[in-house]
């Protein structure tokens, strides 16, 4: 009797004790959940709401800040019919050109980086990817500035692409994944008499999708993300991308905040889309992981 | 190298091609911010200066963030053909590095010297030289709630001493004195700090302290300063000093609107949006007015400020073309046309007796006589148009320091009196109007 | 070395044509080719980067105000910067406690977070996605949200005080003693999705097969977490905290949004102070001697990790 309640107590015990900690640890995921969740509730309502309304139920707080209470589709209206079609397109093209361009260069320097060996190899490596991080962006502005105004490159898409191409972290991702290609693939290729340019192509590429993928999405996004720099060296609207056009709505003395917010929901659109489907081949590119 | 040399040459003969096609139309570039105001002034602007002289035309290039995009685009060698800086310490660093031209010549030819009023072309000058003209005269005004003063039987003060009597009842009456904060500019803390000094110690000692005569230590100087302490330590700015910290504009006008808050020492440039605030717009029965901010001894003082200066570009190709422009803009008929159709704040210029008519007469008002005020020598000084940069920076940084108890006035009087020193010694002042 | 060695083993490994190359194959091999093949690059990055930086550097070694050129005034600068500015070791130490904060809070919240949803089966695509809005949102938006959300009178503090839930109707940002984290906070409600996402996709290439192997040897959760997971995820863990820790340095633009340094210096970091020094107080030329520091913090930070790595961590 005595032994059966105690075998009894334990087995309702133990699945107490199960559910408990599950339970907590949803507790706290749905606490994580809101504080992410009800700021952004409250951004996506409020750029479907006029204006003068925006902090109406914000401000004092209540549940209906988070529902668009008082719909309309003028903030979208109004960025658009200001342009804002254009600069998602500016940015797009901007963007592609960088990822082609800078994957290609970049690829091409982080195979020599890997691959070979060459007298300055690691100087030259640690130089390139240090002077990157010299910040700040807005001090080593005006000098650059001036040389891109030397070559007539202001208000041009040369003047807004180049500067997107140098970047640290892309070539430090091709370098390392590039040094852990098995030396047999590449060494059969060579005896076949195939040159180097060669290996790179039909070789080595086939098997980096990874990092292919990895530096593509890290280049695109911060070119979409890319603010000061277009600001400042092509002003002309028919050149202007997402950021400037949403930092517009941002006005001395007031602002625009349904307009902001709209333009910020769209111009986030574009990276989710990008990174969810492959966000897996962004590990595999910085761990080597991708390499069967 | 000879290859660069190659390339450089085919872009240099390329751009001499591409002007000489344009030649038969001259374009002057300006760059503002985009914004409804702005492109307000752009309409105009474009539209009337364009019908001039199909010769000369205007480009007006929504340029967000616009200073510091200029400072870059101007000392690198590019940039529009009209400079817009925020005040004559920015002239004053640009005329050094000769990015921008003396208008002298300009000034005397197309008569400038009696467009602008006495000293506006004065505040413009470095070593001499005209460098700038001076656009956007703001000053501050102490903006009440009219209705809430009505229902509580308060009169707007005068004297330092009414205003902190009225303060103190306001207080008392469950109500916060004055909706002010800087959550979204921190710089705004240098507003209270100049306009204390000007209201409480005088314009006249400012006036000295700013020459050299007396020390920022002086006791007229520390009362001022004592007095806007002892006001933020009793919670009448926005509340207390962590909510004063955390208040948007946004929440600055709204409880001004609403009632919750009586007061707002604020500029001019709140003349723009402030309806927004006030009866229908948001939703209450309320409406706003103003008043000079009360001195001790009582006098209507304003302090003098400058939203913005233009200069032409050295770079420009075409000088005669960027001075016409500005003959055009700094004329009374297109400030006043400005003033009424986008509410820019008027240029210092002589303006006809009925110039301002048409106006909100509240506005009206007050530019009318703040001017009457400059023309008649009861004006005080803006810390960030008089102030050198060092200097300026201090005022609004270190001030916050006193606020929160880590540093006596003394300290942050004598701190300043040091830095303000050095910059008067290397002669990095702004010009300053004589007395 | 590594690289060299096993590149040095497998040429000894291939037959005699490709190992007996003349000078001239020796030339293109070592000397032509790669530099062919970092020309390109290497081009670019004179240009817009290199000679900046250089320029950036000598600039650190002059008065220049940001508009007027300077004069060459060698190291003083510098020697400012360490022995008299009494304010820069104020915002060093806020820069390290934004380090100490960014190396903890968001790499914890991440592996709990990923841990979490690597076990849902079925909608993790939709978790995923909201998890890590956050991160693509404008700065401007996120502190514009914030701000208003922690305004004590307004806010959702003030929400919860009518709900009767005290304790958060305080003006984080406004009071000296919380605004640093305050800050901290809002930043990594922006970050901490994106490592996160960078977890999660690493747990999901570990095989299955490791799992149920510890399952047969009776590990327990955290056993499971500890030994399975943890050396899965390493390399990409060990990658992160060097890039936060470089990031750590130039944090900027969420502390200028919200409070600019203030209240009186208390959230002031390098960067922000060199905002100010560069553009306000016209001394670009100290400006830029306080970003070659920071440059310089980040290279020891890099350093670090090349040593580790040499030392067979594998990262």
């Amino acid at each position: 009797m005595n032994a059966h309640v105690t075998r009894l107590a334990r087995r309702n015990r133990k699945p107490l004790r199960a559910y408990l900690l599950p339970a907590l640890v949803y507790c706290l995921l749905i606490i994580g959940v809101l504080i992410v969740v009800v700021p952004l509730m409250w951004a996506a309502a409020a750029s479907f709401t006029p204006n003068h309304k925006v902090f109406e139920y914000a401000y004092p707080f209540s549940w209906r800040a988070l529902l668009p209470v008082d719909f309309t589709l003028e903030a979208y209206d109004n960025i658009f019919a200001r342009g804002f079609g254009r600069s998602i397109s500016n940015t797009f093209f901007l963007a592609f050109a960088t990822v082609i361009i800078g994957g290609a260069a970049n690829a091409l320097a982080g195979f020599a980086f890997g691959r070979f060996e060459f007298r300055g190899k690691n100087a030259l490596f640690m130089i390139i990817v240090m002077l990157t991080f010299l910040v700040p962006v807005d001090l080593t502005a005006i000098p650059r500035y001036i040389l891109i105004n030397n070559f007539g490159w202001i208000n041009t898409w040369q003047g807004l692409l180049v500067p997107g191409l140098a970047n640290s972290l892309v070539i430090f991702l091709f370098r390392q994944f590039f040094a852990e290609i098995p030396q047999e693939l590449i060494d059969a290729a060579r005896v076949d008499g195939a040159s180097w340019l060669r290996v790179l192509w039909s070789i080595v590429l086939p098997i980096s999708k990874p990092v292919l993928v990895a530096a593509g999405l890290l280049m695109f996004i911060s070119q979409w993300n890319s603010f000061f720099w277009p600001l400042l060296v092509a002003p002309r609207q028919e050149l202007r991308v997402v950021q400037v056009a949403i930092s517009l709505a941002v006005e001395q003395h007031r602002t625009r905040w349904n307009e902001l917010l709209a333009g910020s929901m769209i111009a986030a659109l574009v990276p989710i889309l990008l990174v969810m489907p492959f966000q897996r081949y962004y590990v595999q590119a910085i761990t080597g992981t991708g390499l069967e | 190298m000879k290859r660069f040399k190659l390339i450089l040459s085919i872009v240099v003969l390329l751009l001499a091609l591409s002007s000489v096609g344009a030649q038969d139309v001259t374009t002057v570039t300006m760059w503002f911010g985009e914004s409804a105001f702005a492109q307000c002034l752009s309409d105009i602007l474009t539209e009337g200066f364009n019908a001039i002289d199909p010769g000369v035309q205007l480009e007006i290039v929504p340029q967000a963030d616009t200073w510091n995009t200029t400072r870059t685009a101007v000392v690198g060698g590019g940039g529009p053909d009209i400079v817009r800086t925020p005040g004559p310490s920015f002239v004053y660093e640009m005329a050094q590095a000769g990015l921008i031209l003396p208008l002298d010549s300009f000034a005397d030819d197309l008569g400038w010297r009696d467009t602008f009023v006495g000293w506006a072309l004065d505040l413009g000058a470095v070593d001499g030289q005209v460098y700038s003209l001076a656009d956007e005269f703001e000053t501050l005004i102490m903006y009440y709630n009219k209705t809430l003063f009505e229902a509580n039987g308060w009169t707007p003060p005068e004297t330092t001493e009414e205003l902190i009597a009225l303060a103190e009842e306001v207080e008392a009456a469950g109500i916060i004195p004055f909706s002010h904060g800087n959550a979204d500019w921190r710089p705004t803390n240098e507003w209270f700090v100049g306009e204390f000094m000007t209201q409480i110690a005088g314009p006249d000692n400012v006036y000295k302290a700013l020459s050299g005569e007396i020390p920022w230590t002086d006791e007229s100087l520390v009362e001022a300063v004592e007095t806007l302490d002892m006001m933020m330590q009793r919670g009448w700015f926005g509340g207390g000093i962590d909510l004063y910290f955390t208040n948007t504009f946004d929440t600055n006008l709204a409880t001004l609107g609403s009632g919750e808050a009586a007061m707002n020492i604020e500029g001019t440039w709140r003349f723009s949006n402030i309806n927004d605030y006030f009866g229908e717009a948001a939703n209450n029965n309320n409406e706003w007015d103003w008043v000079t901010v009360p001195s001790k001894t009582g006098a209507d003082l304003f302090t003098i400020g400058m939203g913005n200066t233009s200069s032409i570009n050295a770079s420009t190709p075409h000088p005669q073309a960027a001075a016409a422009f500005l003959d055009y803009y700094f004329s009374p008929a297109v400030q006043t046309q400005l003033l009424g159709s986008c509410g820019k704040a008027p240029a210092p210029l002589h303006y006809a007796e009925d110039a301002l008519d048409g106006l909100d007469p509240r506005v009206g008002k007050a530019f009318g006589d703040f001017f009457a005020a400059a023309a008649d020598n009861r004006y005080g000084y803006t810390t960030w148009t008089f102030w050198p940069p060092k200097s300026d920076v201090y005022i609004y940084e270190e001030i916050e320091r006193v606020w929160l108890g880590e540093i006596s006035v003394d300290d942050y009087l004598s701190g300043l009196d040091e830095l303000f020193g050095e910059e008067l010694m290397a002669g990095d002042i702004p010009p300053i109007p004589p007395r | 070395m590594a690289i060299a060695d096993r590149i040095g083993s497998s040429l000894a490994a291939v037959p005699d044509k490709l190992a007996d190359e003349g000078w001239r194959r020796r030339f293109l091999r070592n000397v032509f080719v790669p530099w062919l093949f970092i020309m390109p690059l290497l081009l670019i990055h004179i240009f817009v980067v290199a000679i900046p930086a250089v320029q950036g550097i000598y600039l650190s070694l002059t008065d220049w105000t940001g508009i007027r050129p300077g004069n060459f005034i060698g190291l003083e600068n510098y020697y400012q910067l360490f022995f008299e500015d009494e304010t820069f070791g104020k915002a060093l130490f806020n820069n390290i406690q934004w380090m100490a904060f960014f190396l903890t809070v968001p790499f914890i919240l991440a592996l709990f977070g990923a841990t979490m949803l690597s076990q849902i089966k079925r909608g993790g695509m939709v978790y995923r996605s909201i998890l890590f809005i956050p991160y693509v949102l404008a700065s401007v938006v996120t502190t514009t949200i914030w701000k208003n959300l922690l305004n004590p009178r307004k806010g959702i503090g003030a929400a919860l005080a009518d709900l009767g839930i005290e304790g958060f109707d305080v003006a984080f940002l406004g009071r000296p003693d919380s605004a640093l984290l305050s800050i901290a906070f809002i930043d990594n409600w922006h970050f901490w999705g994106f490592l996160m996402i960078l977890f999660l996709a690493a747990m999901q290439a570990i095989p299955p097969v490791l799992y149920d192997a510890a399952k047969i040897d009776g590990a327990n959760r955290w056993q499971e977490f500890r030994h399975v997971t943890m050396p899965g995820i390493r390399p990409i863990l060990l990658f992160m905290f060097m890039m936060v820790a470089i990031w750590s340095f130039l944090a900027f633009d969420y502390i200028w949004l919200l409070t600019q340094g203030g209240p009186g210096g208390a959230s002031e970091v390098i960067a922000t102070q060199l905002y100010k020094n560069a553009f306000l107080r016209f001394e670009a030329g100290y400006g830029a001697a306080q970003g070659v520091v920071i440059s310089i913090f980040a290279g020891f930070i890099i350093m670090i990790f090349v040593m580790l790595r040499r030392r067979g961590w594998d990262i």
